[in-house]
């Protein structure tokens, strides 16, 4: 995955998108909201092929959800539609930008400019960095299952020696940062600042938040 | 640091009646080099945590009297004085990308960016690691994350070292690289190194430290005492009637189109075979063993499996095959040692009583995560031959293990070979290797090439 904007532009423009699409109650700002934010996440790198991956996540959710409501719901159609179609692009904007963000990059932003303290951002960052320890360990697991015969409805005990992994990943993680000597005074060696070619970016995409933002107004007039 | 006092100390585990305990003061000079030597299990690497000063804040337990540096409690001093090197090392990294790796601790310690960089650049060319600054640590192999972290930890310039079987990933050259470095070391600082190559301990070791079975810290004048053991008897095991037999023609392989990590290997390998395969960290090897088990597909080229002379199905090699993993923890289900025996026996006893030697000591009541690295392998290795398949893969077995058990997993592999069954093995020991195998093999470079 290519991720050529910085993480703290990108996670910005999340969490506005996520919120005019949460708080909204007009159809077309939504639309025209969403669609702008995957654009800005398309100039970032997010490539068809993930957007293809969400709508297939999405799609059997929604349509259960639909089927739902359309059996036991007394909501009218129309609400019903605009909820389902809010909820469709919360999904895509969490799944896409889930893609894209580089949290450990985010989070060495935040903890360089202070914004947070290293006590609690390093451990976030060895919880983040311990999901590709984990998808390593659930093949390992699967693998030794199937060498040991076990069989497929025992296999749900996969669930059990993960917990137990990520326990421990995160007790020696603590450990680890014990014994390097990380402290509230640390120094940040590499710059993790924002280009100027970031920034303007987020300039653009906020300039067209506020136009949708001025519409959704006017709509609601 | 002028003066190191080990003990008077007594370490009681949490939640057991077990202890570490060292009855008198075992003073250690400036740039001494001490070898802590015992049975895995014993509590060697929970001496060096007590060194480091972890214990007991960040483990549990009690412990009474300490280790003191300068008439300091060791977890007063600042933390850039001991470094620290755990057994394994993947649980010591913190980012993902190596260069910001090398120069957490130094930025720690709060050290000037000229200064870091002028320490990052002296590390990375005395360990030969410029070529992995670019990659994530999630692709590094186990020895290069050991190299990695060595450096990063002694880009501080640490008075005391800790070393907690830094060889056990290494092969045999980089194992002695490894020692010369040591040899070099020494006269820098004060290193504790567990090891169980008892020829290096004797080069380069002026004191060592028997730690007892029964927890005792004891200063003996000499490494061999792991081999004081009653000697090895191994009893034979009744011999299978299964033949197997691979061959793997022109075998090519990579991850990315771009670079080849396997080319054109041949392989042939019978039932009543023992082949070891060694070569550099991070050459494939891992990855062979997966093509092999059929868990990969080939690029190019072909891996058949034969019973009796007749093509096997990839699918059901599994039903014949037993794979014990470089990380033992991937092994392991259940609550407790004893679940974990009885999942794979299905209730049934050992068919072969020769395992319960791997298993003697183990305390079967608690969980197989809480044993020792020497103790989970020991675990996974028989978890292995209860299932008594005919093919055996053993990503390296000897990993963590003493003279004692390095011998007794020689005996067990002759023993197996006996009874037809055909093993495989990755590691890194040429000594274990030349004693079981029947054929070796070296990978380097992607190409595999018979040696002996």
């Amino acid at each position: 995955m290519h991720k050529a904007f910085h993480p703290v532009i990108l996670f910005s423009i999340t969490v506005l998108a996520f919120f005019f699409i949460w708080f909204s109650n007009q159809p077309i700002p939504v639309v025209l909201m969403a669609s702008g934010t995957l654009f800005f996440y398309m100039l970032a790198g997010l490539t068809w092929r993930t957007i293809g991956m969400a709508l297939l996540i999405m799609i059997p959710l929604i349509s259960l959800l639909l089927l739902t409501n359309l059996l036991f719901g007394d909501e009218p159609l129309s609400e019903l539609f605009f909820t389902l179609q809010r909820l469709f692009w919360l999904f895509m904007v969490s799944i896409c930008s889930a893609h894209l963000v580089d949290y450990e990059k985010l989070l060495l932003y935040c903890m360089s400019r202070k914004w947070l303290s290293v006590m609690v951002g390093y451990p976030m960052l060895i919880a983040i960095n311990s999901i590709s320890f984990l998808k390593e360990e659930v093949q390992r697991i699967k693998i030794s299952f199937r060498f040991k015969g076990i069989p497929a409805y025992k296999q749900l005990f996969v669930l059990f020696p993960l917990l137990v992994f990520a326990v421990r990943h995160s007790q020696r993680g603590a450990v680890a940062l014990v014994t390097r000597g990380l402290n509230q005074e640390k120094s940040f060696y590499f710059s993790y600042g924002i280009s100027t070619r970031d920034k303007y970016l987020f300039f653009g995409f906020c300039t067209y938040y506020a136009l949708v933002l001025s519409m959704s107004y006017a709509y609601s007039m | 640091m002028n003066k190191f006092a080990l003990g008077p100390f007594c370490f009681t585990y949490p939640h057991s009646d077990r202890t570490l305990s060292c009855e008198q003061t075992i003073a250690i000079k400036e740039k001494e080099f001490v070898a802590i030597v015992g049975e895995s299990g014993s509590g060697k690497s929970t001496l060096l945590a007590l060194i480091k000063g972890l214990i007991p804040q960040h483990t549990g337990g009690r412990l009474a009297g300490g280790v003191y540096c300068d008439d300091k409690k060791v977890t007063e001093l600042p933390a850039t004085t001991i470094a620290y090197l755990f057994q394994n090392p993947f649980a010591q990294l913190i980012h993902r990308q190596i260069k910001e790796e090398m120069v957490f601790s130094m930025e720690n310690a709060l050290l000037s960016e000229t200064e870091m960089t002028a320490r990052l650049d002296e590390v990375t060319s005395a360990f030969g690691i410029q070529p992995l600054l670019t990659r994530d640590t999630n692709t590094l192999s186990t020895g290069e994350c050991q190299r990695v972290l060595l450096a990063s930890l002694l880009a501080l310039k640490p008075s005391i070292l800790l070393l907690d079987e830094p060889t056990a990933f290494l092969d045999e050259r980089a194992r002695e690289a490894f020692y010369d470095l040591l040899a070099t070391l020494k006269e820098q600082m004060t290193i504790f190194m567990v090891d169980h190559h008892v020829d290096a301990l004797h080069r380069l070791a002026d004191r060592i430290l028997h730690v007892t079975m029964s927890g005792e810290v004891l200063e003996v004048g000499n490494a061999q005492v792991m081999l004081e053991k009653a000697s090895l008897s191994v009893e034979p095991m009744a011999a299978g009637v299964d033949r197997f037999q691979l061959v793997v023609e022109q075998l090519n392989f990579s991850y990315k189109k771009s670079q080849t990590l396997l080319s054109n290997i041949n392989l042939n390998a019978n039932s009543q075979e023992v082949i070891s395969i060694m070569g550099c960290n991070g050459q494939g090897k891992s990855t062979l063993f997966k093509l092999l088990a059929g868990l990969l597909k080939p690029g190019e080229g072909s891996v058949r499996w034969y019973q009796h002379d007749a093509l096997l199905p990839i699918k059901n090699l599994a039903k014949h095959l037993g794979f014990v993993f470089q990380n033992p923890e991937s092994d392991f289900y259940t609550q407790d040692v004893a679940a974990e025996l009885q999942l794979v026996t299905r209730g049934q006893s050992a068919s072969w009583s020769a395992i319960e030697h791997l298993l003697a000591g183990l305390d079967t009541s608690i969980s197989p995560f809480l044993l020792s690295e020497g103790q989970k392998r020991r675990l996974s290795i028989a978890l292995q031959l209860l299932q008594n398949k005919s093919i055996i893969f053993y990503d390296e077995p000897t990993f963590g293990q003493d003279s004692y058990h390095q011998q007794l997993i020689t005996q067990l592999l002759l023993t197996l070979r006996a009874a037809h069954k055909l093993q495989l093995i990755i590691t890194h020991d040429g000594a274990f290797a030349r004693a079981v195998s029947d054929k070796i093999f070296v990978l380097c470079d992607g190409r595999l090439e018979q040696v002996a």
